[in-house]
């Protein structure tokens, strides 16, 4: 209590004027030995914040002095006040880009005291229903804190290991922990907006499945593609060798025809059955019908159709149908016959 | 008869009152009230923010903002007035930096936080969901202890985030865990909720057509082994969030200030730096330019210059090519 009180007193002298501050420091000398030391520290402090100021001004500070530097604020933590400057390699990133020499304040025995101030008297013997705080039995570690997974796990598993030790020590002591189903209150996220939650999940779902067939289907149609091409392709073939039979069939008859008809031939027999079966009689024999047969001669039947029409190297060389005399001609014939002079006025006249 | 009534009731509660502090020795009952406000000109999120941590925490009592930014020490007289014993002030500035205060009023520290990171229920589709007003397990990385810094924000933490037992609005149940972690030189905040699932139960359903005497049985076993066979999981309710401390003063919103992060950058310094940086490509460029008009000029390449030798050109050639030898 008497830590407070001096704290206290100390806190609303300092606000006042920074003058008084010495007198109260010679007052709390005289009041305890034990902040004897702080104390001096403060006033050392005081002589040595303008050294440090023309360190920093000079610049003359290698980076090995840096760190001397910092070693020292490492082991002067119990001062009061450490001056400090922010290295230019720091570890982070964001004083990384920014080089600067900031006064930092740590004042341990204020903050101690501060604590102890305002601290709940918590002890063994409280009962853990009061006050609910749970400490790690180890630091939280976390590698990386910018890589989310690691960091949240981290997290979750110091609240899980909170949970299971909150549960069993609050049971232990008989108090309640569990809702019991029965009992219906309002909660902290209304109906709505677990609703709201609700249809989220659902959609992400949904849109997770949608994309799952989507790719199913696009693999599948590339599978069918494949498929789809090797059929036709065994159709062409098909088609290819049936044809090439026939024509052979044909030839073989059409020797047939020229040779011996009475040679009996059962396999051509066959076909000509087949081919009664097919179309009508006769017509098979000259093959397609004469108009059809112009017509795949005007037109073209097969092939490539696409610049049939143009001229090309033959086309244009070809004079065939080019008569000098045709170049003298006019529209009424023969040249040197051009028409007769126009007929005089009177002659005109006399025609009408 | 009434007074007959009162002297009995009184003597029921002083001795209630005796039984319970025979039972807890010294400790009494930690009264906390904590009033949450915050300044003009937050952004919606911040806003809700406040709502999350008000419908968390139902020791809160929560005000309109406050007018000023400067005079923060009349949040004492505020908090004196609704009878509050702690402070959860957030200032906000530009509509973009939040900062959080954590007072203990009237004499008590004060910690300003910067608060990055910062997402509500609203936006975070989280499922857990919790009793509004039931007390939650608070739970603390070992890192608050190693720092005379780190303990003033941890007791700070613990009481006003701490429902005390018995408030006005607090439900019986526990049903969600608080977890503030320091991580970066910074606090992370999660809010979880805790979901029992009864591994006997789970074992029934799985054997499903088995029989009914078996599941009697192994619920009989769950009754008397109870609490070892329930399996505890959680589910993250929100919000997030994470906490830069800046400042420790000793003082509530006043007093000399004992605590200074020396790893907090102002987002203020951050923006100008950023600004700064592009600024500079364009600094450059307008330099380069410069630079070639005067060299230009050096070799007579300028038409209008082509000409002539003397005259006031003459001079400011003169000029530019001296400019030109000291730059370089």
């Amino acid at each position: 209590m008497e830590v407070d009180g001096e704290w206290e007193s100390e806190s609303d002298e300092e606000e006042d004027s920074e003058d008084d501050e010495r007198v109260i420091d010679m007052s709390k000398l005289e009041d305890s030995d034990s902040e004897n030391s702080e104390d001096d520290d403060e006033e050392e402090e005081e002589t040595k914040k303008p050294r440090n100021g023309i360190l920093k001004s000079s610049k003359a500070t290698t980076a090995a002095d840096e760190e001397d530097e910092e070693d020292e604020e490492d082991e002067e933590d119990e001062e009061d006040i450490p001056l400090s400057e922010i290295s230019e390699e720091d570890e982070d990133p964001e004083a990384d880009i920014i080089p600067r020499q900031k006064l930092t304040i740590d004042n341990h025995s204020a903050l101690t005291a501060s604590h102890a101030s305002i601290a709940l008297p918590i002890k063994k013997s409280t009962p853990f229903s009061i006050h609910h705080t749970i400490i790690t039995s180890t630091p939280v570690e976390i590698k990386d804190v910018h890589d989310d997974l690691t960091r949240e796990l981290a997290f979750y598993t110091q609240a899980l290991d909170a949970a299971k030790q909150g549960r069993a020590l609050l049971l232990a002591e008989g108090a309640p922990f569990t809702r019991p189903t029965d009992y219906f209150a309002e909660m902290v996220k209304s109906e709505e907006h677990m609703g709201k939650i609700k249809e989220k999940i659902k959609e992400q779902a949904a849109m997770k499945q949608a994309s799952t067939d989507a790719k199913r289907q696009r693999d599948l149609k590339k599978f069918g593609k494949q498929v789809q091409v090797a059929r036709l392709q065994e159709r062409q073939k098909e088609k290819r060798e049936m044809l090439d039979k026939i024509n052979i069939l044909k030839r073989k008859r059409a020797g047939a025809d020229l040779g011996d008809e009475n040679e009996g031939d059962p396999f051509d027999i066959a076909i000509e059955k087949a081919s009664k079966v097919n179309g009508r009689e006769g017509r098979d024999r000259k093959g397609p019908n004469v108009k059809r047969q112009k017509r795949n001669e005007k037109f073209g039947y097969g092939g490539k159709k696409k610049f049939s029409k143009s001229g090309d190297a033959v086309s244009s060389g070809d004079l065939g149908g080019f008569n000098s005399k045709g170049m003298k001609k006019n529209s009424f014939g023969n040249g040197k016959k051009a028409k007769a002079p126009r007929p005089g006025k009177s002659k005109r006249q006399t025609r009408r | 008869m009434s007074a007959v009534l009162k002297s009995v009731t009184d003597a029921r509660s002083t001795k209630s009152k005796e039984e319970s502090t025979d039972s807890a020795g010294p400790d009494k009952k930690f009264r906390q009230r904590v009033l949450i406000l915050s300044s003009r000109g937050v952004t919606y999120r911040h806003r809700h923010l406040l709502q999350d941590l008000t419908s968390l925490l139902p020791h809160s009592r929560k005000d309109s903002k406050l007018d000023t930014k400067s005079k923060l020490f009349q949040l004492n007289e505020l908090a004196d007035l609704y009878n509050c014993n702690n402070i959860l002030f957030f200032e906000a500035r530009k509509r973009e930096d939040l900062y959080m205060w954590m007072s203990k009023p009237p004499n008590g520290p004060t910690v300003k936080f910067h608060v990055q990171n910062l997402h509500t229920m609203e936006e975070l589709h989280f499922s857990g969901n919790c009793l509004k007003g039931s007390r939650p397990l608070l739970s603390f990385d070992k890192t608050f202890e190693s720092k005379p810094h780190l303990m003033v924000v941890k007791e700070l933490m613990v009481q006003t985030f701490g429902v005390p037992k018995g408030a006005r609005k607090s439900k019986p149940f526990v049903d969600h865990v608080m977890s503030f972690t320091v991580a970066d030189g910074k606090v992370w905040i999660r809010c979880y909720q805790i979901c029992e699932a009864e591994l006997g139960k789970k074992d029934a359903k799985g054997n499903g057509v088995d029989g009914e005497e078996e599941d009697d049985e192994k619920k009989k076993k769950g009754r008397k082994t109870g609490r070892s066979e329930t399996e505890i999981s959680l589910l993250e309710i929100g919000p997030r969030v994470v906490l830069t401390p800046i400042i420790i003063q000793e003082g509530s919103f006043g007093g000399p200030i004992i605590y200074e992060n020396k790893e907090y950058v102002s987002p203020n310094v951050l923006r100008a730096e950023y600004r700064n940086r592009r600024a500079q490509k364009f600094n450059v460029r307008s330099a380069q330019k410069v630079g070639r008009e005067i060299k230009k000029k050096a070799l007579r390449l300028d038409k209008h210059r082509v000409g002539g030798g003397g005259g006031k050109d003459w001079e400011e050639l003169q000029a530019g090519l001296k400019d030109l030898f000291q730059e370089d």
